[in-house]
């Protein structure tokens, strides 16, 4: 430091200013508690000018009961302690304001207190409080929406599956075809509501997790079998390769969530691969780890993109997708938090035009 | 023997859906609209197994299952069928003593039957295990296993009307 800061530093001129400009209120006592100086933000809380305050006692505009603190400040003088305690100060306009001060002495036997406004915080945490009602009533209105929701696109449902499976008697190919259009939409729409219940219970943490032992071969068949047909029907080359090694392998994890995540990544795949391209699900052997890759020959995602990717809402337009195919852009944002919870993340490397690959490693029990 | 089939579901589309479907599969089935027709319904029409609400209006699925356990001597199998997805819940209604649940959004007409079809005869099952499956006026001849081990022991009871 050069001595000319020295010098700036010693000006009481520059102390004036800091005290002036500080946050919170200021109020320098003498021996006998009577006022010396206060900051304007003292004079803010109060209600008081300074010169209406200067000289006058403590007790004058603070709560009488606090000046046993007062003593407590100047007892400690020797251990150098703050001491805190809570008051209320008396405003001109004869409010009580709560405030937390926090004292210490002066060298003449004087006291210096600062004093921080606690209504200030009181707001602050009944602003905190309302938001935390707020996002309450935000859960529970999902969960209510969600659930009646569900009722009607139940009916829907099982009557297009009755009518499709021949119980109300033989229908011909034409409307077949266009019932089993409706049919899917209403999966769809089934889905999607499915997926605005889960990101509910996962932010309100009543997501639970059924975690156990299980054999990576079994959930990755049970896959195989859910989006076999429908990887035909849009012509997509549909590979699963695992290590011969992880044959027996066991995973600990939840199921039917660990199910949910491939599906999503796979229908997200065949949202974005042309006919004819690959979609391959490849599981390896990763030291004591396996690892699970949804590999595509897609469109590929735009490099500023990938970041975003996982956060809820968020999606990648793209003139491939249908307007009614484009979803909530909350699938990936559920994915990355169930894997999470089985203690890995999800990972994406992409390059438009070539495809993309979604990967995620899970410990191997044994 | 038809199979007796009791729905207790408070909303009216689902609960004609689902009595078609299981008439259609050759059940007698009959509808509650609410818990306390249910109750009455299950004494009355002495169902096998029961699909059960949760969520309806004065008395819910679970005072139902409690009075269908508590005041009636049924001992039908008891699916719920719901669309809540709350675990807690659902282990509740099992730990009351219902067989299992159905989530109502993710099932089908077609595999509530599958799962009804399974219980019954999972039911069935129990009932041979027991060594008692039918018994009609006039002799009937049994052949049960030893509890001690052993041969098995031929029972003849003669029912009077």
């Amino acid at each position: 430091m050069s001595n000319g800061s020295n010098i700036e530093l010693g000006n009481l001129e520059i102390y004036k200013q800091i005290v002036e400009h500080m946050t919170e209120s200021l109020w320098i006592g003498d021996h006998e508690n009577n006022t010396m100086y206060i900051n304007s933000v003292f004079c803010r809380i109060s209600g008081y000018d300074s010169e209406e305050i200067i000289g006058r006692n403590y007790t004058d505009f603070m709560d009488e009961k606090s000046l046993i603190n007062i003593g407590k400040i100047q007892k400690n003088k020797d251990e150098s302690k703050t001491i805190k305690y809570e008051t209320k100060i008396k405003t001109k306009d004869g409010n009580m304001i709560p405030v937390l001060c926090s004292g210490t002495f002066t060298q003449n036997g004087g006291t210096v207190l600062t004093v921080s406004d606690l209504s200030e915080v009181e707001s602050l945490k009944q602003a905190e409080m309302n938001l935390i009602n707020l996002n309450k009533t935000k859960d529970e209105f999902i969960s209510i929406v969600g659930h009646e929701l569900r009722t009607p696109l139940t009916s829907i449902r099982g009557y297009l599956s009755m009518i499709l499976d021949g119980d109300m008697g033989e229908i011909n190919e034409q409307i077949r075809k266009s019932l089993n259009h409706t049919y899917d939409s209403s999966i769809r729409l089934i889905n999607l509501v499915n997926d605005v219940l889960s990101i509910g219970r996962i932010e309100s943490g009543k997501m639970e997790y059924n975690m156990k032992d299980i054999k990576i071969s079994e959930i990755i068949e049970s896959i195989h079998r859910d989006i076999d047909l429908e990887m035909k029907t849009k012509k997509i080359n549909f590979k699963v390769k695992i290590d011969k090694e992880l044959d027996d392998a066991i995973i600990n994890t939840d199921k039917d969530k660990l199910k949910q995540v491939f599906l999503n990544l796979l229908t997200n795949s065949l949202k974005f691969t042309k006919e004819d391209g690959d979609i391959t699900l490849k599981i390896s052997k990763k030291k004591n780890k396996a690892r699970f890759e949804v590999i595509d020959t897609g469109i590929g995602i735009p490099k500023d993109k990938l970041d975003i990717l996982f956060t809820k809402f968020s999606q990648v337009e793209s003139s491939m997708q249908r307007q009614n195919d484009s979803g909530l852009g909350l699938g990936l944002a559920i994915c990355k938090n169930f894997i999470n919870q089985f203690g890995s993340d999800i990972k994406v490397k992409s390059e438009v035009g070539k495809g993309s690959v979604f990967y995620f490693e899970l410990e191997i029990k044994k | 023997m038809t199979k007796k089939l009791l729905i207790i579901e408070d909303d009216k589309v689902l609960n004609e859906m689902y009595a078609l479907k299981f008439e259609k599969e050759g059940y007698e089935v009959e509808s509650a609209y609410e818990g306390l027709d249910g109750v009455s319904k299950v004494a009355s029409f002495n169902p096998d197994v029961i699909l059960l609400d949760l969520m309806m209006p004065s008395m819910n699925g679970f005072e139902t299952l409690e009075v269908i356990k508590s005041q009636t001597s049924s001992t039908c199998k008891i699916i719920i069928f719901t669309n809540i997805v709350d675990k807690e819940k659902i282990n509740k209604a099992i730990e009351m003593g219902a067989d299992d649940y159905l989530i109502k959004a993710d099932t089908t007409p077609k595999v509530a039957l599958e799962k009804v079809e399974a219980h019954l005869k999972e039911a069935e099952l129990e009932k041979e295990e027991k060594g008692v499956k039918y018994i009609y006026p006039g002799v009937n001849h049994f052949r049960i296993k030893n509890p001690h081990g052993g041969e098995d022991i031929d029972v003849e009871i003669n029912v009077k009307m």
